[in-house]
């Protein structure tokens, strides 16, 4: 079922690109509540109050959208969208982040958009909830988090 | 190009319409992937990914004589494949409905090869990344069920053999180093037939 209402914070450098990205959010009847060039300010306000989802742009001033991305998935708060544009595939492979979800090439519209936050969406809960059962698997085995997953059933050694 | 992007991977497509699987199949090659299977029917693509499966699998929902989220559920359950859906914009809501765990990425048609890349490429992350969360989860589970088994035949030895729980567990330990087996397989061994006596000296008070 199409998702809607989401609340959505966007980035993105270029003016131009974040009407167009928010006028397709809309068009598909989420809320955009952050509209920011500014990638600080996209992390402050996922820290205070994270979003449904986070949809981030290209052509910041100040900082390139591969380290917002990636902030993003460390912060591992909401899932994320990326738009970028077609010189930025190649460097794509910087998309170390594993809650980045989705990933679209500029020009998108409100079908690509609406097709990659539903499957984000999705995916992150999955994965939030895998992440989740991993800890309580390992609280339960008194397991600590450095240590990598050894087995107690190995052979006794003689 | 970056390797990891442009790194030429084997896909198979399935789409019912045959103009699409046209355009599709020249845009995968020309990203330069290999597209040995190109097919309209979901049963075809489910023997060749089960066969010999691909790195990718890009299919659409509608197929010749099956439904294709049908036929991606279907390899899932046998080899787990990375797979993209590409998809009608009047298809979205059946699509979204069924979508299983495999689909990766979720397009909407007409594709463009600038949109396909970075689709490949996040499916293929993606999948890897559920599939190690999902294989720390076996690993853990077994690990926990592992440890039940263990501390079960630890309290059959315990009543059995009048121990207490520390000497118990070094009775299991040593008797396992000694019949050369594992601990887990031992406990198992002990919680089946309620004794290990056949198999370990009774120890001397």
């Amino acid at each position: 079922m199409k998702d809607s209402n989401l609340k959505i914070y966007l980035a993105s450098g270029d003016d131009g690109q974040r009407k167009v990205l928010q006028a397709n959010l809309e068009l598909l009847t989420h809320q955009v509540e952050l509209s920011t060039p500014s990638p600080a300010v996209m992390i402050r306000r996922c820290q205070e109050n994270p979003p449904d989802i986070a949809v981030v742009g290209t052509r910041f001033q100040e900082d390139d959208c591969f380290r917002l991305l990636n902030e993003l998935s460390e912060l591992n708060v909401c899932p994320a969208v990326a738009v970028l544009e077609h010189q930025d595939i190649d460097r794509s492979h910087r998309l170390m982040a594993d809650q980045v979800m989705g990933v679209l090439v500029q020009p998108v519209n409100d079908r690509d958009l609406r097709t990659a936050i539903y499957l984000a969406r999705r995916r992150f809960d999955q994965s939030k909830l895998m992440k989740q059962r991993i800890s309580e698997l390992k609280e339960t085995l008194g397991h600590n988090d450095d240590e990598p997953i050894d087995d107690e059933s190995e052979e006794a050694s003689p | 190009m970056n390797e990891d992007i442009g790194r030429s991977r084997t896909i198979y497509l399935a789409h019912g319409d045959e103009c699409s699987r046209r355009v599709m199949s020249t845009m995968l090659e020309a990203l330069g992937h290999t597209v040995p299977v190109v097919t309209e029917s979901g049963k075809c693509l489910i023997e060749h990914s089960v066969h010999c499966p691909p790195n990718v699998i890009v299919a659409a929902p509608r197929l010749s004589d099956m439904d294709g989220i049908e036929a991606l559920i279907r390899i899932g359950e046998k080899r787990p494949v990375p797979a993209i859906i590409v998809a009608r914009s009047d298809d979205l809501d059946k699509v979204e409905r069924a979508l299983e765990d495999h689909v990766m990425a979720y397009l909407v048609e007409p594709l463009t090869t600038e949109s396909l890349q970075p689709a490949i490429f996040l499916a293929e992350r993606r999948f890897k990344h559920f599939e190690d969360l999902r294989r720390q989860v076996a690993e853990l589970e077994e690990k926990l069920e592992h440890r039940r088994i263990i501390e079960r035949a630890k309290g059959i030895v315990m009543q059995v053999r009048d121990l207490g729980e520390s000497d118990a567990h070094r009775l299991l330990q040593s008797t396992a180093t000694r019949s050369r087996q594992k601990l887990i397989d031992l406990a198992k061994h002990v919680c089946a037939t309620g004794d290990l006596f056949s198999e370990v000296p009774k120890p001397k008070h």
